[in-house]
């Protein structure tokens, strides 16, 4: 998939690079100054009390929020610069939301289909292909042609990661992917994410799943009041937490 | 001419005069003989149309015959008669009266008249003068059943005592009746129509005779107001979709004047705007055909309602398809066209319907500036018959458009109602819904029960 | 067939029914007037010099009359808004609202159908009115043309009855809609009532011409519910009255100076 030498690239250089990063709504400040870098192949978890600010970072990444200051890199891209065509940027980038956020309008493939077809310019059998591809991945090939709407929260968060990957992105976000499904719903979404990080994926996931986060993070986050309190392995941060506000948190969840 | 034979002498003066008058008179008679044109000038034979609908005059069915003419020089009219042609017949309470004029100034003229179906007699107490306009209408003729061109003929005398034969008329045009003439013909005989009409609310609103004959004759009309519609509002909807754009655009002073051009339009009558561009734009210049420009005013009064609709329905589209497209490096236009507004359409059918209804009911507000559409046709056919029951029929042809509408609207806001109850799950449909407290709780127990371990 | 026509039957006489008794609760049961004490009066208030609305109030010719005869009957003067004029007759047939309809109606026979008309106050004829600056001289000449005329007037008759199956008429509420749409070009011709067509080109519509009166002597009547016989034959003798005491002459020579008045003769 990648070639030698963006792999040696990599090695010395993080994929994305988060540089004192600020961000204000109105005068609330729910970013302070935040730094994180992610290298190529790694997955994060970000966790954190609610209103930490972990979905704002995360946002800040494909710039669908727009920092108040700070920079973001993306490999040598300064994404933040006011001249980076933040649509090109953006098909590297593959996101998930909470909400799934299909398009209700069209079949599961057509959602997979539209961005192949209009963005990168594919022709429609070729995007059709892709769609049952990335389909098949996420374990939806007999769904392709149902509506959002006829699927479940599972599977339409499958084939929102599905929609996402087709794009072939480098880096994938999770914005709390899991949340909004019913329980008996999550396991379905947090295989196809677990086998995605075994591909060997660039992976930031916001989430409350620490199971997940344990088996399959290299790195977990802990994120509150708009800092990062603390970070590192995941069994050292949940299971020897350094910070009186990580014990609070992590002993509410558990 | 017997003295003649005893006084000679005066007898040759005498012969030499007669024979002065006797060529004197054979020339009278001669000018008058071709110059009967100078006794009497006929200005005009009209007949009024006796068709609820169109313009022409049927055989058998009472109308009004106007006769103009003008005394000649040295002329005097003192009686008048006009002879119908075979076949006429006469109407209830057929009269005829002479109007006289001295140029535009009517003069009293005491007359008495007789009519019956073979001619009418008009004698004037006072003979009319030379250079004197008689104009004599004859109420409640029926002309001949079978199609073809009549004429007036007849006489008039002088005040002498002469009778002259008139010129004949100019010829009036008689069509035989249509089916709907028949019709309503038939029904003017039928006891139940003749009781139904006894009642004035009956006669004047649902008047059966004119409920058979508008139907036929509002058909044009209604097709004219379908089409005013048709084209207006499709050209409305790419106006109001702009429009809509502008409103939410980034720059403030777009927003400002589109706001501007969607308050105005809202907030002034369509009465008005079509006043304003119907008697207004002319002075400006610009000369549009009022069938089109009468569309046009539609439009653009449509637009800035289906702005409103466009702007409310692309707002309620959740804020998330925007970020699902713009994540997967969908620009904004992009976005719009294959994610947005396929959606927005959906939801703005139903709203959308209603006011393709209003501008429909609205098409009516033209025939105050003389665009010729359905309440035009209505209007001049209530005009013509003193009876309101063209506007009844009316009201039949645009609920033809509207109420099926109305029903599908309510049929498609059903369904899309069931469409939003079914945007979840169909195996969570099976079992009752879960409240929201009782969901989070097995939440947090699953959770608990997965991170134990 | 037999059931369904007496279902028809039955749908007929119901709405008889309903219909005979709203007449019977609206109409204007025995008194002189609908109000009593009242005149009310219903006009299309556009009509110069006869009646048109000036701050508000109904006035000119036929208000001044209309006032004259209400003083000589003894009775108050009310005008109701402005009626249209199509429908105007059919509203005094009616008669509910109005008492009587004075919006300078021709007397015709046919008109005589639905309502009464008092004896003629005013003669009058036709015109021809076209924009200064066009080629037409005469009536025929629009023969063939889009020409206008008021809805439900003789003006319009005439058109119908006398130009080619070729002319296209439009029909408009007013006069002053007609006159509005002759100078935007709507229409090449307006046919209207002589004397409202001269106080027009004189006064408001100056750019424009009258290329031909057209000699007609129709004569206007008060128009009055053919069931109130009662209220026609006074308002005749009104009228008399006030001919003979030279309220009438008076009055027409304000509003008509040169002009002589009519007879007031049936």
């Amino acid at each position: 998939m990648t070639s030698m030498s963006s792999l040696q690239h990599t090695n010395e250089q993080p994929v994305v690079r988060i540089i004192d990063l600020h961000k204000y709504f109105g005068s609330l400040e729910v970013l302070k100054g935040v730094d994180l870098e992610v290298s190529r192949g790694e997955v994060v978890t970000i966790m954190g009390p609610s209103g930490s600010g972990k979905s704002t970072l995360l946002r800040c990444i494909n710039l669908l929020e727009k920092p108040t200051s700070g920079q973001v890199w993306f490999d040598d891209i300064c994404i933040t610069d006011p001249k980076t065509n933040i649509n090109k940027l953006r098909e590297h980038v593959g996101m998930v939301f909470q909400s799934f956020n299909l398009f209700p309008h069209l079949s599961a493939k057509g959602n997979i289909m539209l961005a192949l077809k209009k963005v990168l310019k594919r022709s429609q059998e070729e995007a059709e292909q892709i769609a049952l591809d990335q389909l098949a991945k996420v374990g939806l090939s007999d769904r392709a042609d149902y509506r959002p709407s006829q699927l479940s929260g599972g599977q339409q968060q499958r084939v929102a990661i599905a929609r996402a990957l087709a794009m072939d992105p480098q880096v994938m976000l999770f914005d709390e992917a899991t949340s909004a499904l019913d329980p008996e719903l999550v396991r379905g979404v947090l295989d196809v994410m677990r086998e995605l990080a075994k591909g060997g994926m660039t992976m930031i996931v916001v989430t409350h799943e620490m199971g997940f986060a344990r088996d399959v993070a290299d790195r977990a986050v802990f994120m509150d009041e708009g800092v990062i309190v603390e970070q590192g392995c995941p069994e050292a941060l949940f299971d020897n937490p350094q910070h009186e506000r990580t014990r609070d948190f992590l002993g509410h969840i558990i | 001419m017997i003295k003649v034979n005893k006084h000679s002498t005066a007898s040759s003066t005498i012969r030499s005069i007669l024979v002065t008058i006797a060529v004197l008179s054979l020339i009278v008679c001669l000018t008058a003989g071709s110059t009967q044109a100078v006794g009497l000038t006929i200005n005009k034979t009209t007949a009024q149309s006796n068709q609820i609908v169109g313009n022409n005059i049927i055989g058998g069915v009472p109308t009004r015959i106007t006769w103009e003419a003008t005394v000649g020089a040295n002329e005097t009219v003192k009686q008048i008669t006009l002879v119908f042609p075979e076949g006429t017949a006469l109407g209830e309470g057929a009269n005829s009266k002479a109007t006289v004029l001295d140029d535009l100034t009517r003069l009293d003229a005491p007359q008495t008249s007789t009519i019956s179906a073979e001619q009418t007699t008009v004698t004037f107490d006072e003979p009319v003068a030379s250079g004197l306009l008689i104009r004599i209408e004859m109420y409640f003729i029926a002309l001949p059943e079978a199609s073809g061109e009549y004429r007036l003929t007849g006489s008039y005398v002088d005040s002498a005592g002469k009778e002259r034969e008139l010129q004949a008329s100019r010829a009036i045009s008689v069509i035989s009746a249509t089916t709907v003439d028949v019709i309503t013909l038939w029904m003017d005989d039928q006891p139940w129509v003749e009781l139904w009409n006894s009642v004035l609310f009956l006669k004047v609103f649902l008047n059966p005779q004119l409920i058979v004959a508008s139907i036929p004759a509002l058909f044009l009309g209604w097709l004219r107001s379908l089409l005013l519609v048709l084209v207006g509002f499709p050209l409305a909807i790419p106006i109001g979709l702009a429009i809509s754009f502008l409103r939410m655009s980034k720059l403030r002073i777009i927003r400002f004047f589109a706001a501007i051009y969607v308050n105005v339009i809202r907030g002034t009558p369509l009465f008005l705007q079509i006043y304003i561009a119907f008697f207004g734009l002319p002075f400006l210049g610009i000369s549009i055909d009022s069938y089109i420009l009468g569309i046009l005013v539609l439009a653009v009064n449509s637009s800035a309602y289906l702005a409103e609709i466009f702007r409310a329905g692309i707002q309620s589209i959740p804020k998330g398809q925007f970020e699902a497209s713009a994540s997967l490096g969908m620009h904004p236009a992009q976005t719009m066209f294959h994610v947005i507004l396929p959606q927005t359409i959906r939801r703005v059918i139903p709203t959308a319907t209603s006011e393709f209804i209003l501008l429909y009911k609205d098409t009516s507000l033209l025939a105050a500036v003389g665009v010729m559409e359905q309440m035009m046709f209505a209007k001049s056919m209530v005009a013509s018959t003193g009876n309101m029951t063209p506007y009844i029929v009316s009201a039949g042809y645009y609920l033809l458009i509207t109420l099926p509408l109305t029903k599908i609207i309510a049929e498609f806001e059903k369904k899309l109602a069931a469409a939003d109850d079914n945007s979840s799950a169909p195996d969570d449909k099976k079992k009752p819904k879960m409240s929201l407290l009782e969901r989070m709780k097995s939440i947090q127990k699953i959770k608990a029960l997965r991170n134990k371990k | 067939m037999s059931k369904k026509r007496s279902l028809v039957g039955l749908a007929i006489c119901l709405m008889m029914a309903i219909s005979l008794s709203l007449v019977g609760c609206g109409g204007s049961s025995g008194g002189l007037t609908i109000t009593p004490g009242v005149l009310t009066v219903g006009s299309d208030c556009d009509y110069p010099p006869f009646i048109e609305m000036q701050g508000g109030q109904p006035s000119g010719f036929e208000y001044d009359l209309l006032a004259a005869i209400a003083d000589e009957m003894g009775l108050e003067l009310v005008y109701l808004e402005p009626q249209n004029f199509d429908t105007l007759l059919a509203s005094v047939a009616a008669g509910t609202r109005m008492d009587v309809g004075v919006s300078s109606f021709t007397i015709t026979d046919e008109r005589k159908q639905l309502v009464n008309f008092t004896i003629p106050y005013f003669d009058s004829n036709q015109a021809v009115v076209t924009m200064i600056d066009s080629s037409y001289t005469n009536a025929m000449d629009l023969d063939g043309e889009t020409v206008g005329a008021q809805s439900g007037t003789t003006g319009a008759d005439w058109v119908r009855e006398n130009l080619g199956p070729d002319t296209e008429l439009k029909e408009f509420n007013g006069a002053s809609e007609l006159m509005a749409s002759l100078v935007a070009g709507g229409v090449e011709g307006a046919f209207y009532d002589e004397p409202t067509a001269a106080f027009f080109v004189a006064n408001t519509y100056t750019n424009s011409h009258i290329v031909q009166s057209i000699p007609t002597g129709e004569q206007y009547g008060i128009a009055v519910a053919q069931n109130n016989t009662e209220l026609l034959n006074t308002m005749n003798e009104a009228m008399i009255a006030i001919k003979k005491n030279g309220v009438f002459d008076e009055i027409f020579s304000r509003h008509f100076p040169g002009v002589s008045p009519p007879s007031l003769a049936a």
